[in-house]
């Protein structure tokens, strides 16, 4: 029905021969509301009477593009080599035909383009960030992300918080020295999204072993307001602590943030690795039999099973928890470490000597 | 694979306790019954009071002792430090130079500008000679080393003490940044004798840190093993300008990023030259270049063979497991001694090894870097033989404590004679440059941190705190440590290099200790050698102790060649094995607590080795 549709809408507009620009509207609409195959039909009709008009052939482009036809795309720039004309959309069209292709600057100088034309234009303003980050070019993604604000300033905030994300992630793979500017770049980010409490933990995740324990209280405080945030806020309470080295005080935050928030997982956890480092090991597997078995934190409760159970050396269980953990976790060294170990001790040595290898080839700590 | 019959606490069962006043003496393996009538034991020297709760205190030495010269590392810390070089600090040697009886004191001295090394021999360089402190007595030391030819002016870092050329005299290596150098001891007269030893040397630009010596093919004399650390090139360094620490402090750049240098093995070629030949390769010592700091020889079996344990700086440690014929196979990660419990490589500095929980066989003790605990291995190797350790050092109290400090130098003995061995550590962060960045909990200056054995089965260890003196009363830039009965008084002091700054010398004067006995463990014959490489067995009061004669531990350094034996309240020793390295072995029973003693294996009697009673 759809297909028929289409087909009459498109007979329509051959036989009216419509004016270009009413067609470019008509679709520019029929995009906008997703009908992306309608505005298609439209475009074609208008081209096969108006071929050489840029505007409809931008159109076309983009509507190709957003629907995820890239081979015709491509075949429809390929008929505008080096186009240097005036055109924003056509522009807009050929910079993400070539950011398709990873051509990260002729797409950014069509961008460029098509801005320098209509300084108004938010779509290759959003493309041109969007570039930037593909690139790897955060820090000018951040800058051009002021562009969209200027238009559009609540996707322009978004999009420089993910700039600056992706800043904060490249720098914390760089190692432990670049940690203070991914800091930053965190911190920024969570002053455009400042109600982002993933963005937010992330940042003291990152604050806490670098002993930024003040920021980092201030942050929780600021994240976890009120009586229904006291679990949360207790326990980063007590990473603090850990992070000092108060082993007491943060023993107890982390029972005062269960106490607040019984389903408080991360609390659970770090209480467990306390009663490991304490030789508790009974207690450790009571604490962690009652997490679920799944979720975001089940690899560090299955690690952390795997070594409760060497603890009470009961090597059986012990090998199935932290064969579990590396399921999912595979490059999780302490788990690597401690499987290896296991195996080599109970005679398995070529199995447990490869882990042993493939945590040495792990980057240093 | 050579293995002996070990000489174990079963061997030194209740019948040869019920064996008073005899010795026995072997060849290969102890027997079961055989002894001889029982050497008359001297009297002792003094009476110890049972050991106090309190544990150690120590006293800082004031300048009357002597020890005045301050440490030379470059530009001092308040003028900023560029190099990695300029950080780490020197190494300190126990020896007795001059046979005196008395245990003199050696401190590598570093240089006031790394870039005149090329140009300057070992008599260049300014005011910047290493020092030796010779030992009057009463507490007392006297600058000596241009005196006795040990001056050296290289850019010093590991300082050792052993016996080279066999003659009985201590010769010193020293492992410098630049050439290393080889003194040669004839009767209290150092010579360099470094070019007679192929090698021996090391490249202009090579930077050596710490050094050990022990007879690895057991053929009678002392082989040495030296780590190296990094490629050392201020041009370089100054082009690069400086790195970032804790992200925000600009400090001196490495190891990371700079390139390690391969450690080197020289096997001693014996009489008549004792020509130390480079031999690394051909002992199964090589290695991808890491970024050595320290070794030490240990026997972990024990087999009767010493193995190596060497620390390297964020990157694995390495254990060398010795086949007994002197040649080794990396077995550290293994046997669970080559990073942290979690996997990963940590920045290892020094190193101790000794018998923690007395079963005979030797814990390692490792420093490390701020933000990573200290590591405590525990040796659980079982009748196998195939080493194997578990990391307890946060269980048995000394891991969090150490978190935040950075530690250098370290020691496993006991401080108090209770019959438990405790820990120290030398602690002060690398860059002066922490003091202006945050965090505020992280500074330059640290105090050391000294650990009390907690009485029982259980490994566990209180933080003595401010309880343990001078010791952590002062929060300064410490570097290298050793351990030595300085004084002679049976109690363990402890010598702490800092960096710009003098040596802190520290007198243990706890009140209250338990009985001890010290031992000077030597070869058979003349003249007196140290037995490098010799194991001591104990029992007394129902306990059993355990030692081993080192030649290079702690961090950069050579500590006090005897075997320390804290007793707790037993007055005598039930009895008392030796193993010499070669496979001589003797025992004797009923020996008096609280005596420095000698024992040879060539001797039915212990010496009395007193320096006030005794001149040897």
């Amino acid at each position: 029905m759809r297909r028929l549709l289409v087909a009459l809408l498109a007979l329509v507009f051959a036989s009216a021969a419509p004016r270009a620009q009413d067609a470019a509207e008509q679709a520019r609409a029929l995009r906008k509301s997703g009908q992306l195959e309608e505005a298609l039909a439209v475009l074609e009709a208008a081209r096969a009477a108006s071929p050489r008009d840029e505007l409809l052939a931008g159109l076309q482009g983009l509507c190709l593009l957003d629907a995820g036809r890239a081979e015709q795309a491509a075949q429809l720039a390929a008929t505008f080599p080096g186009y240097a004309g005036k055109e924003p959309k056509l522009h807009t069209f050929l910079g993400r035909a070539s950011a398709l292709d990873g051509r990260w600057d002729e797409a950014l100088q069509h961008f460029e383009a098509a801005l320098a034309v209509d300084g108004r234009q938010l779509e290759p303003a959003v493309e041109s960030v969007r570039t930037l980050m593909a690139a790897g070019r955060f820090a000018a993604a951040v800058t051009a992300a002021a562009r969209v604000e200027a238009l559009s300033p609540e996707l322009g905030r978004r999009l420089a918080a993910d700039a600056l994300v992706a800043q904060a992630d490249r720098l914390q793979a760089a190692g432990r020295e670049a940690l203070g500017p991914a800091i930053e770049k965190l911190t920024a980010a969570l002053e455009l999204r400042p109600d982002d409490v993933a963005l937010g933990e992330r940042l003291l995740d990152m604050q806490v072993p670098l002993l930024r324990v003040d920021d980092a209280r201030k942050l929780a405080a600021r994240l976890f307001p009120g009586e229904e945030g006291r679990g949360a806020r207790l326990y980063w309470e007590g990473r603090c602590r850990d992070a000092l080295t108060d082993r007491t005080g943060a023993r107890e935050a982390y029972e005062q943030a269960l106490a607040a928030q019984p389903s408080h997982a991360e609390a659970r956890i770090e209480l467990a690795r306390l009663d490991i480092d304490d030789g508790a090991f009974e207690k450790a597997l009571e604490r962690l039999a009652s997490l679920p078995g799944s979720g975001k934190h089940a690899a560090r409760a299955l690690l952390l099973t795997g070594l409760a159970e060497l603890g009470l050396h009961r090597d059986g269980p012990a090998e199935e928890h932290l064969r579990a953990a590396l399921l999912l976790e595979p490059e999780n060294p302490k788990a690597q470490y401690q499987l290896g170990r296991l195996l080599l001790r109970t005679g398995r040595t070529e199995e447990g000597r490869s882990l042993l290898e493939g945590v040495e080839q792990l980057e240093p700590n | 694979m050579l293995r002996r019959t070990l000489l174990s606490w079963a061997a030194l069962g209740p019948a040869l306790v019920l064996l008073p006043a005899c010795s026995r003496e072997g060849s290969a393996a102890p027997p079961a019954t055989a002894a001889e009538p029982a050497p008359a034991a001297p009297a002792p020297v003094a009476t110890a009071a049972p050991p106090s709760a309190a544990g150690p205190s120590f006293v800082a030495a004031g300048p009357e002792c002597g020890l005045a010269e301050r440490n030379v590392s470059g530009p001092i810390a308040a003028q900023g430090k560029r190099y990695l070089l300029d950080c780490v600090g020197p190494g300190l040697a126990v020896l007795d130079y001059d046979s005196d009886g008395r245990l003199d004191l050696f401190v590598a001295q570093g240089r006031d500008d790394a870039r005149t090394l090329e140009d300057g021999g070992p008599q260049a360089g300014g005011d910047c000679a290493d020092k030796l402190y010779r030992n009057l007595g009463g507490r007392r030391f006297a600058e000596c080393a241009a005196e006795a030819g040990l001056d050296d002016r290289g850019y010093g870092f590991g300082a050792l003490a052993f016996d080279e050329d066999d003659d009985g005299d201590s010769d010193v290596f020293l492992a410098n940044y630049g050439r290393n150098r080889l003194y040669r001891n004839d009767a209290g007269r150092f010579s360099d004798e470094t070019d007679d030893h192929a090698g021996l040397a090391g490249g202009a630009g090579d930077w050596s840190t710490g050094a050990a010596a022990g007879d690895v093919d057991e053929d009678g004399d002392l082989d040495l093993y030296v780590c190296n650390y990094v490629r050392h090139d201020s041009a370089e360094l100054d082009e690069k300008g400086l790195c970032r620490f804790m992200s925000e402090c600009h400090v001196p750049c490495g190891p990371l990023g700079l390139d390690p240098q391969p450690d080197r093995f020289y096997v001693n070629e014996g009489a008549p030259g004792f020509r130390l030949r480079e031999a690394t390769e051909e002992h199964g010592l090589l290695q991808a270049a890491s970024y050595g700091f320290q070794p030490v020889f240990l026997d972990v079996e024990p087999d009767g063979d010493l193995d190596l344990y060497v620390t390297n700086d964020s990157k694995p440690n390495w254990l060398f497991v010795n086949d007994g014929t002197g040649h080794f196979q990396e077995r550290g990660l293994l046997a669970g001694v080559a990073c942290s419990n979690a996997g990963q490589a940590e920045a290892g500095m020094g190193a101790a090894a000794g018998d923690l929980d007395g079963d005979g066989k030797p814990e390692i003790y490792v420093t490390n870097f701020s933000m990573q605990v200290n590591s405590l291995y525990v040796n659980q190797t079982g009748a196998d033989g195939v080493p194997w350790f578990e990391e307890q050092a946060q269980r048995a109290g000394v891991g969090s404590p150490t978190w935040l400090e950075l530690s250098w130098g370290c020691a496993l003995a006991d401080f108090d004679d209770d019959g438990w061995t405790d820990i120290f550590s030398s602690n002060s962060h690398i860059y002066p440059q922490v003091d202006d960045c945050p965090p505020p909990e992280i500074s330059y200056r640290e105090a050391c941190n000294l650990f009390r054995r907690l009485p029982g089965e259980r490994l566990a260890f209180e933080d003595l705190g401010a309880r343990a003196g001078d010791v952590a009363a002062a929060a300064r830039p410490h570097r290298a440590s050793v351990v030595a009965d300085l004084d002679d008084d049976g109690a363990l002091d402890l010598l702490v290099a800092r960096l710009d700054e003098p040596p802190l010398l520290l007198w243990n004067d706890l009140r209250g200790r338990g009985h001890w006995l010290s031992l000077r463990i030597e070869r058979a014959g003349a003249p007196s050698r140290l037995a490098v490489g010799a194991r001591v067995r104990a029992t007394a009061g129902g306990r059993q102790f355990s030692g081993e004669v080192r030649a290079g531990s702690s961090f950069l350094s050579t500590e006090d060649p005897r075997v320390h034996l804290g007793l707790g309240t037993a007055t005598r020793v039930d009895s008392l094995a030796v193993e010499w390295p070669g496979g001589a072995w003797r025992e004797w029973t009923d020996l008096a607590a609280d005596r420095h003693l000698v024992l040879r294996p060539d001797l039915d009697e212990p010496l009395l080795a007193s320096p006030s009673e005794v001149a040897r």
